[in-house]
């Protein structure tokens, strides 16, 4: 057994291996609890050396291999009656020296296991501890566990921002890392933060506001244990206590989901009748993706002429009172501008024109294809209608986390939301209306939206905006994946903390890693479950910590528990999405207007309104929708294109 | 160790005059300058303890546990230096280690077992004719043999005395242990046995052969014992007196092929009551320590393992030849300052 006041080496310095500045060997009793990524103290009557040890060596006096298999005649059963003395000699890098100056070698004297108060001046934590330290994890040491903290200022900004994490999957390190880090930041930044993540694949980030060991008086609990859900371990909980954060679920978090092609059907695996009334539909109008075409349209579509066009609709035609010709127009949805195209594009038949507003046919043509196929390709989140469910822009609360699953869309669909959402976030925290002042997006799988090589799209754009400049706005992007080294050099190289959990040591062999020690690297690839690597501005080597497993439902045990539920028809569809509006609405009453109605989207479009509405009374809302439609009344909220005589010789466009 | 050679710079600083040379001895190979018995090659006679004629006999199968603690000792001489005189001071750092071998098969060194001694050797008669009297440092005087008044036979003088001092060192904590064994088990020293240990439990390994008991035709039988084979046990008998010891040859490693003397060892115990009932099991012991080997020792073949591993922790211990040499540079220096 240790005595911690006790040295537990000695500093060496040989002609062949001297210490230097940065850099010292130190031997161990054979007992000693030092092993890579140990932090250790130098102490001597006029300087104090804080190290990390980066590479370990054992051996003996033997001089050769064969002198063994000589003195032991070749049979490796015997035993000599005498083992030759052992040394651990370990290599440590210097993480910090008191007093500063002069910066001189390592001197030769013995070495200490640091405890707490050495783990924090050695990882210069002193400096922020008190103002802006966020737990990350606890560092062991020995039988010690001391917490180890990152600074927010180079974690959410201003300074430097950004978090990377790194490692191969099925581990659920990646996951659980960030979950932790983001719940360690809600109990500990001093400032208002939301976050927003991406669930890109499967059910990982779908259960964020249900526990993994539910309390006593819970209501699944029994649900919990019918399933086995394997709880939080006491060491994990100790650990909480350590780092001052409280062992929870998140308390805020809101779903957003788009629809399924059916438009009915939210495309998530949280669709369990208990939780589906927590998911929001993700849905955009005409208005809210046009500035986004570049991103939805092919590359090679938009080209000057078309992209002239384009712009020339968002800015005259959309959302106001237009002119073709003699005809008003007012384009509210695809709809409309479907009506509006083919007004376009019959003035110029009739009138035998190749152009109009100097653009030419084939041009309005080809945008006319492009554009109104948009609410085809991306059906379900672009709405042929000007229905419109978004993120609460302006109203995003402090501690919210806002999921949008994602996971069920193609990459197109998928490079949309990212961008709008990203760009919309910037936006606000630009004006300084989001609600908050600062933004953490959660992106997984970045070797798939940032690779290192491949196309430029603007998901890529994006994630490279904010690596780049979202510190000064408060947009912090924290992102993982499994292969560091594929992903774009700029969006991990303006990651100002990176975790590293365990790693495959095919990456580990590209030039990324060459800084880190061999040792290092065979402990990065052989790292367990809740074990990370963390590079910090404020660390100057690499350590190593152990964080807690978060009190966070993981994505399958929520299937297991909550499995997703079949589509439904659309009758109970319809029933569903109003009774989010007001959940003691009739079924029979719902299922009767939807019997009453003609047409199936008709019935949609009626649901859609009457969700976007939000009225005092749903029903009516609803029933008076579909029977508006059935009367063919245009209403404010569904107008069609509204085509007038008008005169030919005012043209309203002339100074195009 | 204390700050002899720190001591010595201040008396030299005293001395109104200073004329101070240093020879820098450059290290052997094995570290240390050998001592000159090891070097000459004499004769003497023996008293056969078993059988008629000098014969070969197999020990049987090597077997391990009988030794338990394990004693060698070091010498390291640097010098000479001249102060005013042409009379050699010799610096001479000596140590002995008594090592014990744990349960766990590991080697400690015995509490109270590791002495040191260090010292200035130099014939102190003549070094008065020549006005130096070395004050606040330990001197030895070399003096008690008659040596001619040549610095080479001085220096040598004081050579041999360095290495009496050691064995008398070595003597004096085999002695110690032999008073009071602080472990069970025998006790194997490096070298001869220095004294008339009666029925103590020790024996001493003699690596060279420079002295030679064995008429010519019963050395043919020893150097041409084969592993596991030792000779017929005897006393050996040096100038006229017959040593309290029974000794015998024993072979440890297979020398076809090299020098007759590899692997060829010269065991003593106590010739006690019991002695002759103890050299097959001794030898069986001895072999069982032939691993591991001492490698990368040039005296591996005779050289048991647990013995090299008192000579490095000694070494360990003892001031480096570097360090020495640049305290003796200093020493030189004065003159030059002054």
């Amino acid at each position: 057994m240790q005595n911690d006041t006790l040295p537990i080496g000695r500093v060496v310095a040989t002609e062949a291996k001297p210490s230097t500045a940065y850099s010292f060997s130190f031997w161990t009793a054979d007992d000693s609890k030092v092993g890579i990524g140990t932090l250790v103290v130098v102490r001597t009557e006029n300087v104090e050396v804080f190290g990390v040890v980066v590479e370990g060596f054992g051996f003996t006096d033997l001089g050769s291999p064969l002198h063994d298999y000589i003195g032991s005649e070749g049979d490796p059963n015997t035993e000599p009656p005498t083992l030759r003395p052992e040394i651990k000699l370990y290599s440590a890098a210097v993480l910090r020296v008191e007093p500063e100056e002069p910066l001189q070698p390592v001197p030769v004297g013995p070495v200490y296991l640091a405890d707490d108060v050495a783990v924090a001046r050695a990882l210069r934590m002193d400096a922020y501890v008190g103002k802006s330290e966020i737990p990350v994890g606890l560092y062991q040491n020995g039988d010690l566990l001391s917490p180890v903290y990152l600074d927010s200022e180079f974690l959410l900004g201003p300074e430097a921002a950004h978090l990377n994490i790194t490692g191969v999957s099925g581990l659920a390190t990646k996951t659980s890392s960030i979950e932790f880090v983001l719940q360690s930041i809600f109990s500990h930044f001093r400032e208002d933060v939301a976050v927003v993540c991406f669930n890109v694949k499967g059910c990982d980030m779908l259960f964020l506001d249900f526990p993994a060991s539910p309390p006593e008086e819970y209501k699944y609990k029994q649900l919990y244990i019918d399933n086995n859900i394997q709880e939080i371990p006491v060491e994990d909980i100790e650990k909480y206590d350590k780092l001052n954060t409280p062992c929870q679920p998140f308390e805020k978090v809101y779903y957003y989901a788009p629809y399924k092609f059916d438009r009915l059907n939210l495309n998530t695996l949280r669709t369990h009748p208990d939780l589906i009334g927590s998911v929001k539909p993700l849905s955009w109008g005409l208005q809210d993706i046009l500035e986004y075409t570049e991103v939805v349209l092919n590359r090679d579509d938009v080209d000057a002429k078309a992209d002239a066009l384009i712009q020339y609709i968002r800015q005259r035609v959309v959302g106001q009172i237009s002119k073709v010709g003699e005809q008003e127009c007012e384009v509210r949805n695809f709809q409309h501008l479907n009506a509006w195209f083919d007004a376009v594009l019959r003035e110029m038949e009739e009138s035998n024109r190749t152009e109009w507003k100097t653009h030419h046919y084939a041009t309005i043509r080809k945008v006319f294809n492009r554009l109104t196929n948009l609410s085809t390709r991306y059906e379900g989140l672009i709405s042929p209608d000007e229905y419109s469910s978004d993120l609460p822009w302006g109203t995003f609360e402090d501690r919210g986390v806002y999921v949008i699953d994602v996971a069920k869309l193609d990459a197109q669909a998928q490079d949309l939301v990212f961008t709008r959402v990203v760009s919309k976030l910037r936006e606000h925290l630009e004006a300084g209306n989001l609600g908050v002042k600062h933004v953490i997006v959660v992106v997984d799988e970045l070797n798939k939206y940032a690779p290192s090589d491949g196309q430029e799209s603007y998901l890529k754009q994006t994630l490279l905006d904010i690596s780049e400049r979202g510190r000064y706005l408060g947009l912090v992007l924290f992102s993982a994946q499994q292969f560091r080294s594929q992903v774009h050099k700029r969006v991990v190289g303006n990651s100002a903390t990176c975790l590293y959990g365990r790693m495959d040591m095919d990456e580990l062999a590209t030039p990324g890693y060459q800084v880190l020690t061999s040792a290092t690297k065979e402990k990065l690839a052989t790292l367990s479950k809740g074990q990370l690597m963390i590079r910090h501005p404020h660390f100057n080597q690499p350590i190593f910590v152990k964080f807690p497993r978060p009190n966070v439902l993981r994505g399958p045990d929520g299937i297991k528990m909550f499995p997703p539920a079949d589509d439904l028809p659309l009758d109970e569809a319809v029933y569903r999405n109003l009774c989010t509006l007001n959940p003691d609405l009739s079924r029979n009453e719902i299922k009767d207007i939807v019997a009453s109605a003609d047409d199936d989207e008709e019935t949609k479009r009626a649901m859609h309104v009457t969700l976007q509405r939000r009225p005092d009374d749903p029903v009516a809302y609803f029933r008076n929708s579909i029977k508006k439609k059935a009367n063919i009344a245009a209403t404010p909220d569904a107008a069609p294109v509204v085509i007038q005589s008008v005169d030919h010789d005012v043209d309203p466009f002339e100074r195009i | 160790m204390g700050d002899l050679l720190g001591n010595l710079e201040a008396y030299i600083r005293t001395l109104p005059k200073v004329d101070v040379r240093v020879a820098l001895a450059q290290a052997s190979l094995a570290g240390d300058p050998p001592m000159r018995a090891d070097a000459e090659a004499t004769q003497a006679d023996r008293d056969l303890f078993e059988d008629e004629k000098v014969c070969a006999h197999q020990v049987g199968v090597p077997t391990a546990g009988g030794f338990t603690c394990f004693m060698d000792g070091m010498q390291r001489p640097r010098g000479p230096i001249y102060i005013n005189s042409p009379v050699p001071i010799l610096y001479g750092y000596i140590a002995a280690v008594i090592r014990t071998r744990g349960s766990d098969k590991k080697m400690r060194t015995l509490p109270g077992f590791h002495v040191v001694d260090e010292a200035l050797y130099l014939p102190k008669k003549i070094a008065q004719q020549h006005g130096i009297e070395i004050s606040g440092v330990t001197v030895v005087d070399t003096g008690d043999v008659d040596a001619i008044e040549h610095p080479l036979a001085l220096a040598q003088a004081a050579h041999d005395k360095i290495s009496t001092v050691r064995g008398r060192l070595e003597s004096k904590i085999a002695s110690e242990w032999v008073s009071r064994p602080p472990c069970d088990g025998w006790l194997l020293v490096d070298g001869s046995l220095q004294a008339d240990y009666g029925e103590a439990d020790i024996a001493g390994v003699t690596k060279s052969h420079s002295t030679q008991y064995l008429t010519w035709e019963e050395q043919q039988v020893a150097l041409a014992l084969k592993p596991g084979e030792r000779s017929s046990a005897f006393v050996p008998i040096v100038k006229g007196g017959r040593r309290p010891v029974c000794s015998w040859y024993l072979r440890m490693h297979p020398s076809e092929g090299k020098d007759p003397y590899f692997g060829l060892i010269r065991v003593e115990i106590p010739r006690s009551s019991r002695a002759l009932d103890m050299v097959d099991e001794i030898s069986r012991w001895l072999l069982a320590e032939r691993a591991p080997l001492s490698l990368p020792d040039s005296r591996w073949d005779k050289m048991i393992y647990p013995i090299r591993d008192c000579e490095l922790y000694m070494k360990s211990l003892a001031p480096s030849h570097t360090s020495l040499d640049a305290q003796l540079m200093r020493l030189s220096a004065i003159a030059a300052s002054e």
